[in-house]
């Protein structure tokens, strides 16, 4: 059984205990077959012969995508592999990150297994709108790819996407959310926080709310990134309800990357047991999916509950590499992960110069997709 | 504001806790919730003393006699300010003292009675709105207004609320009339009413801080009194500023590197990098990029030295460490990606020296993070500065007697206000140009 094999069998039939040890033994695979990765374990002093436990594997940042060539010297090359690009937002096409995904069908296996999970408990096809473009427009996008699969796994016919690389096309989207409401069809919405802002403020334009049939969802992702007046995740939650009448627990944001095969999503009464903390929804990650903390000093997984920078090991990563830290502050509470923003530019300065004023300055108003 | 976030700082908050505790407890304790009415009742007393004149070589003595007892390490006022500042911060005390001796040492009773002799008397009172990010900064400011014959009112910083109470008590016991021109208070930005008030009642301010707190204050009506002149104006205002140095070849390579290299780490390490005078990138002028990297090795052995000495902060604000995390990190993998990058870095997050020819000019997220790069020549220098330009403070020159010149008309040329030897970043003098010369220009303006 190849290690690819082996994490299809755990996504399909997922078993806590088997979680280490697999995770070992892709460390192992990893570090024998993407030089980049085995150059930093190296630099860390880290091997196969000295990492016995899941916390002693380096996390490498999410960085290295964008820097280094993540290349995988066993199945790089295959013929099935596919190449997603970061969106590049604030450094510009060349400084897009690179994520070469060897063997899409873990990828989708882990995307759609979650999907199925988290958005589509109940299980009857629905009809979809995409708000962003699909993968068939936007084919370096890990997101438009993971749209697509959703709309083929979950969608009935009626599907529209309704966004290109230009922008959401609101007048087709209201129309079929018009007719949707004619027919007392439910409709999943799925695109970036960004695209879900346009087609808010273009409804609102209208005058005229859209009530959406019980069961609609939505499903956003990317938070502020592309946005002018950026919207809360609260927000987001109330204007799809005033807006679109969805149900506040239909209203789901998803956490992922393109660096990641596994995608973590809003824990609602609609698809777990699980209560929000205090201000903050919990994501739930997929059981092939092990979140953690790190404290950005040391790097050292800090204890559950307690802020830092958020790490993961993701089994379907397994052609590339599992072990990520990211830039982004949370923290984890009972396998599930509060996100509370994104780690970039440092505090305030007074009066001298911060990286945050300089790059507002320089690299204004680059937007771009989420994954 | 300093560091919201200690590392690992609990989730309900996402603020931590004892930095506020810290900081509030200070502030309460030193503002004792300053009212918009106070403010006005406390600019009318100022305003009646200043208009008694008071000799400036006397004022000069005072402030000379109160830097003369804050030099000593063990003076309490000194000891309770650097105490308070490593509680509610967490940088080490050693370098808050070496920071604090950088920032006194040009105040010397023979430059404050210089200064005394050049500045233009006024019986202003003067609004200085203080920042946050550097104990003490603005007091060159402070000292040159009093010199001129001002009252002042001192707004502090909510992060910073500990330097300017203890110093001016410190005046008042060393010359109870001229420390009774001044008033330090406290309150929180938000509070434009007090702010709108101060801006009422003084003749004019002056405000230290980033860009976006210089555009509010600017925002904040006024509605000064047409009797005080200055209607209240923000006549001097302190915005965002960077620092550098550059190092000609003849003193980039060893023996006289070593000297350089702690000058700079020096000026890097004090204030934790927090000020507008810190460097944050250090290009070494030689048509051989090896210089570079050679130099920067130098640098990043200088800067262990210094931490030896002087420790690095013992906690970190959360945005700020991750900050320096992702400088590390994107070094790190640019260099494993193949470019020519070079990392090196201290403990912890100690201190950060990323060698990268290639780099313009590169803001460091502070903490001893320090780019260095090569330039092949000056006309090269001023590409690399490009993207900031117009919004460098200072830089330092290591170079051989006779190139220190047309290295300095080149970068006064540019527009930088400061200029010195490596190592004397952190002390620039009395007279020395903030921000073009704001508030000296203020001080004649408003006359």
């Amino acid at each position: 059984m190849s290690i690819y094999d082996e994490v299809l069998a755990f996504i399909k039939a997922p078993r806590p205990e088997f979680f280490e040890p697999l995770a070992l033994a892709i460390f192992r695979y990893q570090f024998e077959n993407v030089p980049v990765y085995r150059q930093y374990c190296v630099a860390c002093g880290a091997s196969p012969e000295s990492i016995s436990m899941l916390s002693q594997i380096p996390a490498a940042s999410s960085v290295a995508f964008k820097y280094a060539a993540v290349h995988n010297t066993a199945d790089g090359d295959s013929v099935a592999a596919l190449t997603f690009l970061t969106s590049g937002t604030t450094k510009g096409f060349t400084e897009r990150g690179r994520h070469l995904v060897p063997r899409p069908e873990v990828y989708r296996a882990s995307a759609i297994a979650h999907l199925r999970r988290m958005l589509f408990p109940d299980g009857a096809p629905i009809a979809m709108l995409a708000l962003h473009p699909t993968s068939d427009l936007m084919p370096e996008s890990s997101l438009s790819t993971m749209l697509s699969w959703c709309i083929e796994e979950f969608g009935t016919k009626t599907t529209l996407c309704a966004a290109t690389r230009d922008g959401v096309d609101t007048t087709a989207a209201i129309k079929f959310l018009d007719d949707a409401q004619s027919r007392r069809a439910p409709v999943c919405i799925l695109g970036t926080t960004a695209a879900s802002a346009v087609l808010f403020e273009s409804i609102d334009g209208r005058g005229r709310a859209i009530r959406l049939a019980a069961g609609s969802r939505l499903m956003d992702t990317g938070g502020a990134k592309g946005q002018v007046i950026p919207l809360t995740p609260i927000e987001v939650v109330a204007r799809a309800q005033a807006i679109l009448g969805i149900d506040p627990a239909l209203v789901i944001n998803e956490y992922g990357m393109t660096e990641m095969c596994s995608q973590l999503y809003d824990a609602t009464p609609f698809n777990c047991d699980l209560k929000a903390h205090g201000e903050y929804r919990l994501k739930l990650p997929p059981p092939w999916l092990r979140p953690t903390v790190l404290d950005p000093v040391t790097l050292k997984p800090v204890i559950d509950g307690r802020v830092g920078l958020i790490g993961f090991f993701d089994l379907a990563n397994v052609g590339s590499i599992s072990a990520l830290m990211t830039e982004d502050f949370g923290f984890v509470q009972d396998g599930a992960v509060a996100i509370l923003g994104r780690a970039t530019a440092g505090g305030a300065r007074g009066c001298a110069l911060s990286i945050d004023e300089f790059a507002r300055r320089e690299m204004a108003a680059q937007s771009g997709p989420s994954q | 504001m300093k560091p919201p976030v200690a590392a690992g700082g609990a989730p309900h908050s996402h603020i931590a806790d004892e930095f506020h505790a810290a900081v509030s407890v200070a502030a309460a304790t030193l503002a004792a919730r300053v009212t918009a009415a106070q403010v006005s009742a406390l600019a009318v007393r100022l305003r009646a003393t200043s208009r008694e004149t008071l000799p400036a070589m006397r004022v000069a003595v005072a402030l000379g006699a109160a830097c003369e007892r804050w030099r000593d390490r063990d003076y309490a006022q000194r000891r309770e300010t650097v105490g308070a500042i490593a509680a509610a911060w967490g940088w080490t005390e050693a370098l808050l003292d070496e920071s604090i001796d950088a920032l006194i040492a040009p105040l010397s009773r023979f430059a404050l009675e210089n200064l005394a002799e050049q500045v233009p008397r006024r019986n202003d009172l003067v609004g200085l709105i203080m920042p946050g990010n550097v104990p003490g900064a603005g007091i060159h400011e402070f000292a040159a207004g009093l010199l001129a014959g001002c009252a002042l009112v001192v707004k502090t910083a909510t992060a910073e609320p500990f330097f300017f109470p203890r110093f001016t008590q410190t005046l008042r016991e060393a010359d109870a009339e001229v420390g009774a021109r001044v008033a330090v208070l406290n309150w929180s930005r938000e509070r434009s009413d007090i702010t709108g008030a101060l801006r009422t009642n003084c003749n004019w301010i002056a405000a230290f801080g980033n860009d976006d707190t210089i555009a509010q204050l600017d925002s904040i009506e006024d509605s000064a009194a047409p009797e005080h002149g200055g209607a209240g104006r923000l006549m001097a205002g302190f915005g965002s500023r960077v620092s550098g140095a550059i190092v000609a070849t003849e003193v980039a390579a060893a023996p006289t590197a070593i000297r350089v290299a702690d000058a700079i780490a020096r000026d890097v390490s004090l204030f934790e990098q927090q000020g507008c005078l810190s460097p944050h990138h250090v290009f070494v002028e030689s048509p051989d990029p090896g210089a570079a990297s050679e130099f920067a090795r130098e640098l990043a052995a200088a800067l262990e030295r210094f931490a030896q000495r002087v420790p690095p902060p013992r906690r970190y604000g959360l945005e700020d460490a991750a900050a320096v995390r992702r400088v590390r990190e994107s070094a790190r993998w640019r260099a494993i990606g193949g470019r020519a990058v070079a990392l090196v870095e201290g403990d912890g997050l100690g201190w950060t020296v990323v060698s990268d020819d290639e780099a313009v000019f590169t803001v460091s997220p502070g903490y001893r993070t320090v780019t260095v790069s090569a330039v092949a020549n000056l006309e090269d220098l001023k590409r690399r500065l490009q993207p900031v330009a117009g919004r460098i403070e200072a830089f330092a020159i290591a170079a051989p007697r006779a190139r220190r010149e047309p290295l300095r008309a080149f970068l006064a040329a540019m527009g930088i206000c400061y200029l010195c030897a490596p190592g004397a970043m952190q002390s620039p003098p009395l007279d020395w140009s903030h921000g073009g010369g704001a508030f000296m220009r203020a001080l004649a303006a408003s006359r």
